[in-house]
């Protein structure tokens, strides 16, 4: 047997073994630590939801960004082909990767304001502002390191995540303007459209077969 | 769309790399295009054909034909 060949074969299979391990304890441990050192889960569903969506964001710009940092690490765990790879793609990733983190945090202090929440409004307002203009500037200045492939999953994405969204909120609203649900809360409503934004992207990347482990 | 765009790189003996380098595009899009994931634009297409020095029809198949007129 060519002992070439067999690890070759497994590699696929170890990384995305690998990957849902360090996810599911990046998880574990930020949802741990976010509860105790904030009241979340005191304040309600919705900002429990947030809070996860936003861990969501966080946890994964820390694998994009730590990886792509460390392109040799990164390359046992992301789903790239080698290291050269995430070299390459360098100032796409780290720009979205900071992006999501600055998005992320902002929900985790959104999730942690308003009624019952620990956040004064200042801080909160003053999150939104700088969150939404960091990851803005970051979102037009990655788009020109983007190939026309990552530009046109990027725009599919974003379609079937507003498609998604527009489904949800006519559906939750039809039934909640006629008494048959809850009210549509405005942590809810924030964490809907951004995690339908990085189901989107999931989507829109699997289509492709980019998901694919490599 | 199918296309022989590996066969084509394979034969000037350029990795997918190489190539996305020639091309100035990424590695995830050649390897995209080869695996049929991904049908490239217009412009990417005829720098594809002109980089190989073929015809894009000769690139990328298209079984589609016209109707006849009768």
């Amino acid at each position: 047997m060519n002992p070439s060949v067999k690890p070759s074969l497994h590699r696929p299979l170890r990384k995305m073994l690998i990957s849902a391990l360090l996810g599911a304890i990046a998880g574990f441990f930020g949802v741990t630590l976010l509860f105790r050192w904030t009241d979340a889960p005191t304040v309600g569903g919705s900002s429990m939801i947030l809070s996860g969506v936003g861990i969501a964001y966080l946890a994964m710009a820390l694998f994009v960004g730590i990886g792509t940092l460390m392109p040799k690490a990164g390359s046992k765990v992301l789903n790239v082909e080698d290291s050269d790879e995430l070299v390459e793609n360098r100032q796409s990733l780290l720009g979205s990767s900071l992006a999501n983190g600055v998005l992320g945090v902002m929900m985790i202090v959104l999730a942690n304001s308003g009624t019952g929440g620990t956040v004064p409004v200042s801080i909160a307002v003053g999150t939104v502002i700088v969150a939404l203009a960091v990851a803005g500037f970051l979102i037009v200045k990655t788009w020109k390191y983007q190939d026309e492939l990552m530009r046109q999953v990027s725009l599919e994405a974003g379609s079937i995540a507003g498609a998604m969204v527009i489904a949800t909120l006519l559906v939750w609203g039809a039934f909640s303007m006629n008494g048959m649900g809850p009210a549509i809360e405005a942590k809810s409503m924030i964490a809907l459209v951004m995690g339908m934004t990085l189901l989107g992207a999931f989507v829109a990347t699997g289509a492709r077969g980019m998901l694919t482990p490599r | 769309m199918q296309n022989r765009v590996k066969h084509y790189r394979e034969g000037a003996g350029w990795s997918q790399g190489e190539l996305a380098r020639r091309l100035g595009v990424s590695r995830q899009t050649i390897n995209a295009v080869e695996t049929d994931k991904y049908d490239p634009s217009l412009p990417l297409a005829l720098r594809m054909a002109k980089l190989f020095a073929v015809d894009v029809p000769d690139l990328f198949i298209d079984d589609w034909t016209p109707e006849s007129n009768s």
